[in-house]
């Protein structure tokens, strides 16, 4: 037994101690309630979802288990999406969000679950959640403000989705500056091309110089690790690649998108059945059809051949009119039920010409795609109707050899001793033409091939613009597309900034060689951009009436 | 001091023959093998889960280990009349129940060691597999804030082992860990009470009942880009400050138990 003494000095040393625990305590507390340790977010898990969180999870959020908690609820989330059960993905999202606001894969799957994964039955994203995936993008930089990659993902998703390259450069920017261990490849590069499709070139080829700079340097560094080399590797690799082609196009492409090409751009919106409207028309959608590239040192010739191409696309925007993007100053995944946006894209296809003495291809009942060697010197492929259309004829090479105009001759010769695949030279010079045209009219082997592949003369010029059409059906999906305004605007696009290369070598970065006598936009916000743009005004009535109606005509 | 330490070996030894504490022990490596099964994820989602996870699971494998065998120690001694044997030798009542506390904390720490070693382990064999960065030791940050919390938790059980049965305990101790854990909310509300009473009370509570959510240190574990201001000050107060309290509890401990009649 301890004496009293013994006991009063043991109490003595509690009290001491008990007064070292409170001032231990009070320095404690400003270290444990930094946003690292302990976030602040976690209090809205309880302020907003006491009542309808399980209480295990409860329990567990309030016993330090919180990161736990989120773990399952990720766990489930993914089960949710995999069973296509999305609309529960939503709630998991925000309360994981809340008990582990720095858990960054959470945001970014989020906010490209909102932004790509609601679609409507024909695989149209449901763009009302673009607004809110933007929200939770922001909700995660802000509390992720010195790691790149929400900013990144901010950048790619304003890029590819929202197709806004401004905010995309922005972000990124954003994220080289406030995280300076960002990733070149996967940051620096997307921000090259975002300043290239922002109309800012010359900046983009900078960004280029400077990422190429970034990679040597890792290469360069003895510390660095086999799988940073590796990267460093391919990322240098295709950064020289981009920045010669950025170079040498900046070159070509001011001579070789001049005349600047008429679209001729034509459109007739049609309602078929109610909600369901078809979209046609016209589009001279124009290309390099074999380009030159040659080195920034010794640049190529840029495009060699040119004519009608695919690939391009129109873009048709339905929407409440008027309607703007906002900004959310707060993440919700609600969205305003009647709103109605749809958005799709529709190819450009079909464009065609022949000159009088150069190739075609007859290709019976329906005409498609030609065989790679004829591609590049601009021979395309004729149904019988166009053929007769355009009173081409059906005079065999083999028979019309003496009718070839030069570039007849140098699409004969193309087709039929086509260059290898991977040459550096991309197109035989005059001579040569004269040397194999000499070569081809004693070679009845290659003739009779070529006449088999159905190779003809044309006795016609010939010029088809392309074509675009699409059904576009709302009538399935009534949560997504309510029509509950009254009236409606149909906004239909053709952006040169997110065309292919090829077809950007004939009409430049921002429409430098593209014009319209109609629909020619230019929009001095973005950096003086020429593009095709017509705007439809609707009403309800136009799109739900019962009965087929030619909406638009031309 | 010698005696207290045969004590407390003894009680180790026989902690870990008890098939309670083994099956726990097993419980918890065969879960944290168990947090592999998240390969369907992206590599990074994946380590994000296994971290969560396993630092979970050694805390809640280490929080009833440390709940079920601290009070359990003495009311088991006393009511198979063992203590009887133990006091009547050379043995004072503060070694006998220091003994126990080491036993107690010893064996928590054992556990504890192994499942860390094992998770972390793991983690890096994961990491090296997929060529990520190697942060796996930081893991022992981790491990070393749920040792002390449970190093206080074993403190906490101990003490009021001497005034309750253990069933009692059971509750009071887990009670008391909620409360701990829920520090912050109280502080909040402290702070944001216009009521004098009701703000000296939560202010009291939140610096008097033992603060078990200082040692929640699983976010800058799991997600490297977060920045801690004053890590090593941030560690190595919480260490002090679960000697501290443990200090506090053990000596009121002896003193309660010293006048106990057993």
């Amino acid at each position: 037994m301890f004496s009293k003494s013994q006991r009063q000095g043991l109490m003595g040393v509690v009290a001491a101690l008990v007064v070292a625990v409170i001032v231990l305590q009070a320095r404690i507390d400003p270290l444990r309630r930094q946003e690292a340790i302990e976030p602040k977010t976690v209090g809205k898990v309880l302020e907003k979802n006491a009542t309808t969180l399980p209480f295990e999870y409860i329990l567990g959020t309030l016993t330090g288990f919180r990161q736990v908690i989120a773990g399952l609820l990720w766990v489930r989330t993914d089960s949710f999406f995999h069973s296509g059960n999305y609309d529960a993905v939503l709630p998991m999202i925000r309360l994981i969000t809340w008990l582990d606001p720095n858990w960054l894969d959470v945001y970014a799957t989020g906010a490209w679950h909102l932004m790509y994964n609601f679609t409507d039955t024909d695989q149209r994203s449901d763009r009302r959640y673009l607004e809110p995936g933007l929200a939770l993008l922001d909700e995660g930089i802000a509390n992720n403000p010195n790691v790149y990659d929400l900013y990144k993902e901010k950048g790619w998703n304003n890029f590819d989705k929202v197709k806004d390259y401004e905010t995309a450069v922005n972000a990124l920017k954003a994220g080289a500056e406030n995280d300076p261990k960002f990733d070149v490849t996967q940051l620096g590069h997307l921000m090259a091309h975002a300043l290239e499709r922002a109309g800012r070139t010359d900046e983009s080829i900078q960004q280029w110089e400077q990422i190429v700079k970034q990679h040597q340097a890792v290469l360069d560094d003895k510390k660095s690790t086999p799988d940073a080399i590796g990267r460093a590797t391919q990322g240098v690799k295709s950064a020289r690649n981009n920045l010669a082609h950025m170079k040498v196009r900046q070159i070509v492409r001011r001579k070789d998108t001049q005349p600047p090409v008429d679209a001729g751009f034509t459109v007739t919106v049609k309602r078929t059945k109610p909600k369901v409207l078809e979209i046609s028309g016209t589009f001279n959608l124009v290309g390099a059809k074999e380009f030159d590239m040659g080195t920034p040192e010794k640049p190529g010739k840029g495009i060699l051949v040119e004519g009608p191409v695919d690939g391009a696309r129109v873009d048709v925007r339905l929407q409440d009119e008027g309607y703007k993007m906002a900004k959310r100053q707060e993440f919700s995944f609600e969205v305003d039920p009647k709103l109605t946006i749809m958005q799709d894209q529709i190819s450009i296809r079909g464009g065609k010409k022949a000159e009088k003495g150069g190739l075609f291809v007859a290709q019976g009942k329906n005409a498609g795609s030609v065989e790679r060697s004829a591609e590049h010197v601009a021979v395309y492929g004729f149904d019988d109707e166009e053929i007769k259309k355009h009173k081409l004829g059906s005079v065999l090479l083999s028979k019309g050899l003496g009718q070839l105009s030069p570039m007849g001759q140098l699409q004969a010769v193309s087709v039929a001793y086509p260059l290898p695949y991977a040459s550096t030279k991309k197109q035989y010079t005059p001579a040569e033409v004269q040397t194999l045209m000499a070569r081809l009219r004693n070679d009845s082997a290659k003739l009779a091939e070529l006449d088999g592949k159905k190779y003809c003369v044309a006795q016609n010029d010939a010029y088809q613009a392309g074509t675009f059409r699409r059904e576009i059906d709302m009538s399935k999906d009534p949560s997504m597309y309510s029509f509950a305004n009254d009236t409606f605007e149909l906004i239909l696009t053709m952006n040169p900034r997110t065309a292919p290369d090829f077809v950007q070598d004939r009409i430049g970065w921002s429409g430098e060689g593209l014009t319209d006598k109609n629909y020619l936009y230019v929009d001095k916000e973005k950096n003086n951009l020429r593009m095709i743009r017509r705007v439809i005004k609707l009403k309800r009535e136009d799109l739900t009436g019962t009965e087929p109606k030619v909406l638009v005509a031309k | 001091m010698s005696t207290t330490l045969v004590i407390a070996r003894n009680t180790i030894s026989e902690a870990l023959r008890r098939k309670i504490l083994n099956a726990f022990l097993l419980v918890g490596v065969a879960m944290i093998v168990l947090t592999f099964a998240f390969q369907a994820f992206q590599p990074r989602q994946e380590l994000t889960l296994i971290k969560g996870m396993g630092l979970g699971i050694i805390s809640l494998a280490g929080i009833l280990i440390s709940v079920i065998l601290s009070i359990n120690l003495i009311p088991t001694e006393i009511e198979r009349r063992t203590i009887y044997t133990i006091l009547s030798k050379p043995v004072r009542r503060y070694e006998f129940l220091l003994g126990k506390w080491g036993g107690a904390v010893g064996t928590v720490f054992i556990n504890v060691l192994l499942m860390t070693v094992v998770f972390v382990a793991a983690v890096a064999v994961k990491q090296i597999i997929g060529q990520q960065p190697l942060d796996a030791f930081a893991l022992f940050k981790g491990a070393l804030m749920t040792y002390m919390q449970l190093f206080l938790l074993c403190s906490l059980a101990i003490f009021l082992s001497i005034f309750t049965t253990p069933l009692i305990n059971f509750f009071l101790t887990l009670s008391l860990f909620i409360l701990g854990n829920l520090s912050s909310f109280i502080q909040d509300l402290a702070k944001n009470s216009t009521n004098i009473v009701l703000k000296g009370i939560f202010t009291a509570v939140h610096y008097l009942v033992p603060n078990f959510g200082n040692f929640q240190y699983s976010n800058p574990l799991l997600n490297p880009g977060v920045q801690v201001n004053s890590e090593a000050l941030f560690l190595i107060q919480n260490v002090v400050y679960a000697v501290v309290y443990s200090a506090v509890l053990l000596i009121l401990a002896v003193l309660a138990f010293d006048r106990r009649e057993v």
